[in-house]
């Protein structure tokens, strides 16, 4: 197990080495000179070439890095081009909305589309099967813009049921919370389309093994075989999806900002790109890599744990 | 044993659905099964013995209908109890075990967990869970699951196939069912553990009087241990009868040529008997009996008319020739049925000619072994897979060579290191008097083949059968005229030639088989590796693989090594047999020699466990293996067997034996072989 989570460790490092190097490498390739799109079109050549070197793009690429990574170690990633805050107190102000917004939303992910899935594999061709069958299609396929616009169209601007815009202050916790719930529905909806088909497929087929069939044969109550011995098997894959809802919910909080006008690591993303604002764009990716790479893991682990098979055939993997 | 029976089955009728066709699995099935009995149910695949096993405790798939009948268990009628009630039944008045060992127990839970599942299911409210321990450690070592106390804790995979079955079994013990049926709880275990779980179901009828309905398509393990067989064809039962009786003088055409498809020892120099043609699909029988279409002794009446069960001493059988109202149809001059059975075909065995044709000496294969200095540096700690380990072995031209040994001893890599498939670890072969090394590889792949286990993963699904058949041609560039034609070469193997535009997944496992072998016999080999040429396929289709191969031995002089844990099948065919035991070869020599005087513990155990059919054969004492064959990555010091052998003594921990001579030809590798042998006689 420790070498596994040693092994892991490594790969993320590398992705993470990766991503600044892409990032990096960006500055260069997108098209806009970043002390230009910081200072407006009129700035005069030598107070572009001040504020290159300000910004340490007079420097090779490789020093570039070095420093940034220097920078990492110590906790700080760089200073804001247009304002002059530190990188690290700009994403700790925006992350506590976006996290609340993403953790809201994998919530009611999970509390809605694990019953439903329960519900509908207990009986596979019921009504609820049927009616969930098209609507997921439908959950699955519409991107998050779009379920935002219609939520915010329908239960705020429509019926007023919910304040439309902004995050509010945690000072204030209900109106807090009453500003959560459009945009994480938002983003939960896909997942009440995806995780009931998954589930009803992984639960079906647990249902067929042969160790099911066993079970009956020594009467085992029904609702211990559906609800511990298959549920528990069936939830497994579930659980390798977590990495995946993470990765989901973070991009997707992007468009639910913009959308419901909330500040966190989105907004705060897209006014960097807006300005070519390089410290902060990279910051803020960064940020981002670093949370998948971590669902990931944790999410990797936890079938580890899980399963006993898998810590087996590691054992296999890692002996050979 | 009372009369009374536990279970009565009556007029059960089965049927699947499938896209709207109706498939008749079970027709007017009738079985009684009383307290402390075994019942064996045998058939071909596809007859309906897992449909009838299954529905001894209504366990169907969902798209299984039972459309009539009756089954009375303890005075109340299954097919007519609720969801709860039934539950109730099963586990602790019936209860079942499966085929497949490792796929029985839920992977994600451990073994003492599932056995408590079971227990509680079957416990008033508010018993006491101590009592359970105590119990389930009790049936655990009973079914002999070692260190039972501990092993609760541990989850399925870390248990082999064989131990997963005695946890079922345990499970089973816990429950104390008064019937347990068990779906061919042994196919997928080896002669040894096989042994060792029959054995098990034979204590739980002797200690707890429990009734087994034990279903196989082995006719051996039936008949070691039944008590009274029923016999299945296309979702009837066709005959039953006392099991010594059914074995001794079937009645039935088809039991009769079921029995006469067996290969063993007995029936050596004869031909086996064949059932030409297939079980008649289920969606689409055909009016009268239908066994018709096989059937040897089939009159018009047999068309006409579906034959009942008709009574006879100790059974029934379903066929015309019994019923006395229409037995006139079958006698000839005033003789009876019996007595105008067709004599059994005699064929000669040729002897193989005195020169070698390949030859192994001192041949290794280890897996994983490191390469260079630093390489063994690293691996220390993990040895690598000793798969052969020092074989020495000559197979003389036109010779049939059987070898055999439990899975995990080595024998398909044998084969394939043979034939170059694999490359050898050390070790020097030497074919048709040339080392191999010396021997174009080209030369050498055409007149060497292999027969492969699964005939259907060795065929290229996307090819037809005439491009298989002629794929060795193109490979090889061999010229038009030395071609032999497709019909040809199907016609030698006993296929049609309409065979020819089918694809692999159109064939049956046997068509598929003999393709295997008529497109390794393309090239005129001189030597055939075949690899468990008769293992998944039904009893007749294995004797028609058989009498191929022996005919095709005794008209071209191939040679043959056959690979099998099917030792009937050697004692029918092969010249001389040779014993594997973790990568090394145990004991070898002349097939008539071996089982007559087995030297080595070993294969004296392999050969007394062998299941006959033969009453006479079976009076032999069985001499049980215990434990498993170790891992081949450590395999135990001095002699390999001693962990598991009743005569091991000091010396065969520390010394390992080399094979000396036991007779002419006859070699076997034990420190005390004089000894076990002058105790045995
Ligand atoms: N779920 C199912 N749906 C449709 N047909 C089925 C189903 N299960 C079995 N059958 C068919 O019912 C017949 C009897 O099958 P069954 O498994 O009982 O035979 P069997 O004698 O146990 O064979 P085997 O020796 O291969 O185990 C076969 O023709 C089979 O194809
Ligand atoms: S009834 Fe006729 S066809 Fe059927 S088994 Fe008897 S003899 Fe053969
Ligand atoms: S050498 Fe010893 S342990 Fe090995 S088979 Fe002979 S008696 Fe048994
Ligand atoms: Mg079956």
């Amino acid at each position: 197990m420790a070498g596994y989570l040693l092994k892991r460790l490594g790969g993320a490092v590398v992705v993470l080495f990766l991503t600044a190097l892409l990032l990096a490498a960006a500055v260069h390739l997108v098209p806009g000179d970043p002390a230009r799109a910081v200072l407006g079109a009129h700035a005069t050549p030598e107070l572009i070439a001040q504020i290159r070197a300000k910004m340490g793009l007079d420097k090779p690429v490789a020093v570039q890095l070095w420093d940034f990574f220097s920078g990492l170690l110590h906790g700080d990633l760089g200073t804001d081009f247009v304002g002059g805050v530190p990188v690290t107190t700009l994403i700790g102000e925006a992350l506590p909305d976006t996290l609340a917004l993403a953790v809201a939303s994998m919530i009611l992910a999970v509390a809605g589309g694990v019953p439903l899935g329960i519900a509908v594999a207990r009986r596979p061709g019921g009504i609820l099967d049927r009616l969930t069958h098209g609507l997921s299609m439908i959950f699955v396929s519409a991107p998050v813009y779009v379920t935002s616009l219609i939520l915010l169209l329908i239960f705020a601007v429509k019926l007023r049921y919910l304040p439309a815009m902004g995050a509010g202050q945690f000072s204030d916790p209900v109106n807090y919370l009453s500003r959560l719930i459009l945009p994480a529905t938002a983003l939960a909806l896909f997942w009440w389309g995806y995780l009931p088909r998954i589930l009803r497929a992984t639960m079906l087929e647990v249902l067929s093994a042969p160790y099911i069939r066993s079970a009956r044969a020594f009467g085992f109550r029904e609702n211990v075989i559906f609800y511990r011995y298959a549920l528990r098997n069936a939830v497994l894959p579930i659980i390798a999806i977590f990495g995946l809802m993470v990765g989901y919910s973070l991009t997707g909080t992007v468009f639910a900002e913009t959308i419901f006008g909330r500040s966190g690591l989105g907004t705060l993303a897209l006014s960097a790109i807006d300005q070519r604002n390089w410290p902060v764009i990279r910051g803020v990716v960064f940020t981002y890599a670093l949370f998948f790479i971590c669902a990931n893991i944790l999410a990797d682990l936890s079938y580890r744990v899980l399963d006993p098979r898998v810590r087996l055939s590691e054992e296999f993997e890692t002996g050979v | 044993m009372s009369d009374k029976p536990l279970l009565d089955i009556k007029g059960l009728d089965v049927s699947y659905h499938l896209d709207g066709d109706v498939f008749a699995a079970l027709r007017d099935i009738g079985l009684t099964v009383r307290p402390g009995e075994i019942v064996g149910v045998v058939g071909e695949s596809g007859c309906g013995k897992s449909t009838l096993s299954a529905s001894l405790l209504r366990l169907l798939p969902g798209n299984a209908e039972i459309d009539r009948g009756e089954a009375w268990l303890k005075g109340r009628d299954m097919l007519r109890l609720g969801e709860e009630e039934l539950r109730r039944l099963r586990g602790r008045d019936i209860a079942m075990i499966f085929q497949d060992p490792m796929q029985s127990l839920n992977p994600t839970f451990r073994i003492g967990s599932q056995m408590a599942e079971a227990w509680r299911s079957h416990q008033a409210r508010g018993t006491k869970f101590t009592d359970f321990r105590d119990e389930a450690v009790k049936a655990l070592a009973s079914v002999g699951i070692p260190d039972a106390a501990e092993r609760m804790a541990s989850h399925p995979h870390e248990f082999s196939g064989g131990m997963r079955q005695r946890i079922s079994i345990a499970t089973a013990l816990l429950l104390q069912p008064s019937i347990l049926v068990a779906d061919e709880p042994t196919s997928a275990l080896d002669v040894t553990l096989e042994a060792q779980i029959l054995e098990l179901l034979k204590q739980l009828r002797e200690k707890h009087g429990t009734a087994i309905v034990y279903v196989s398509h082995d006719l051996g393990t039936v008949a070691e241990l039944c008590d009274r067989v029923v016999v299945m064809y296309a979702g009837r039962v066709v005959e039953e009868n006392d099991a010594v009786a059914l074995f001794d003088n079937p009645a039935h055409p088809y039991t009769r040529a079921l029995v006469d498809c067996v290969p063993s020892r007995t029936r050596r120099g004869e031909a086996l008997a064949t059932i030409p043609g297939r079980v008649p699909s289920l969606s689409a029988l055909p009016p009268g009996c239908k066994f018709a279409q096989r059937c040897t002794m089939a009159r018009s009446i047999c068309g006409e008319e579906e034959p009942g069960l008709i009574p006879q001493a100790g059974g029934g059988v379903r066929c015309h020739m019994f019923d006395p109202a229409k037995a006139e149809a079958w006698l000839i001059g005033g003789r009876t049925p019996e007595a105008v059975a067709a004599p059994s075909l005699k064929v000669t065995i040729r002897e193989p000619e005195r020169d070698a044709l390949i030859e192994v000496r001192d041949l290794r294969k280890h897996f994983g072994a490191a390469k260079g200095f630093v390489g063994r540096l690293l691996s220390a700690a993990r040895p690598p897979v000793r798969a052969i380990d020092g074989i020495n072995l000559t197979i003389r031209r036109g010779e049939v060579l059987g070898l055999v040994g439990e899975s995990g001893s080595g024998k398909t890599t044998l084969g394939e290191v043979m034939l170059r498939l694999q490359a050898a670890t050390s070790g020097e072969i030497t074919f048709a008097g040339k080392k191999l090394r010396q021997l174009p590889e080209k030369e050498f792949r055409r007149r060497v083949q292999m027969i492969f286990q699964d005939p259907h993963a060795s065929l290229s699904p996307r090819q037809r059968v005439a491009s298989l058949l002629t794929e060795p041609y193109r490979i090889h560039g061999i010229a038009a005229e030395e071609q032999q034609s497709v019909d040809a070469l199907l016609a030698m193997v006993g296929l049609s030639a309409d065979l020819a535009a089918k694809f692999p997944h159109q064939l049956s496992g046997g068509q598929a088989r003999r393709v295997g072998i008529a497109r390794a016999l393309a090239l005129k080999p001189d030597f055939i590796v075949a690899d468990e040429p008769t293992a998944g396929l039904d009893v007749s289709a294995a004797s028609a693989i058989l009498n191929l191969m022996r005919d095709l031995q005794q008209e071209f002089g191939l040679t043959f090594l056959i690979i099998t844990h099917n030792i009937n099948l050697i004692a029918y065919m092969a010249h001389r047999i040779a014993v594997m035991y973790l990568g090394q070869i145990v004991e070898i020599g002349p097939t008539e020699a071996v089982f007559d005087r087995p030297a080595h513990p070993y294969s004296a155990s392999l050969l007394s466990l062998t299941s006959q059919i033969d009453t006479q054969e079976r009076k032999r004492a069985r001499l049980l293996v215990p434990g498993e064959i170790p891992s081949p990555r450590n395999p135990p010091a001095g002699c390999r067997f001693h962990t598991r052998c009743t005569h091991a003594s000091e010396r065969c921990r520390s010394e390992a034996p080399t094979l000396e001579t036991a007779g002419h030809g006859h070699d076997v590798a034990c420190h005390f072989w004089r000894h076990i042998d002058q105790e045995k006689s």
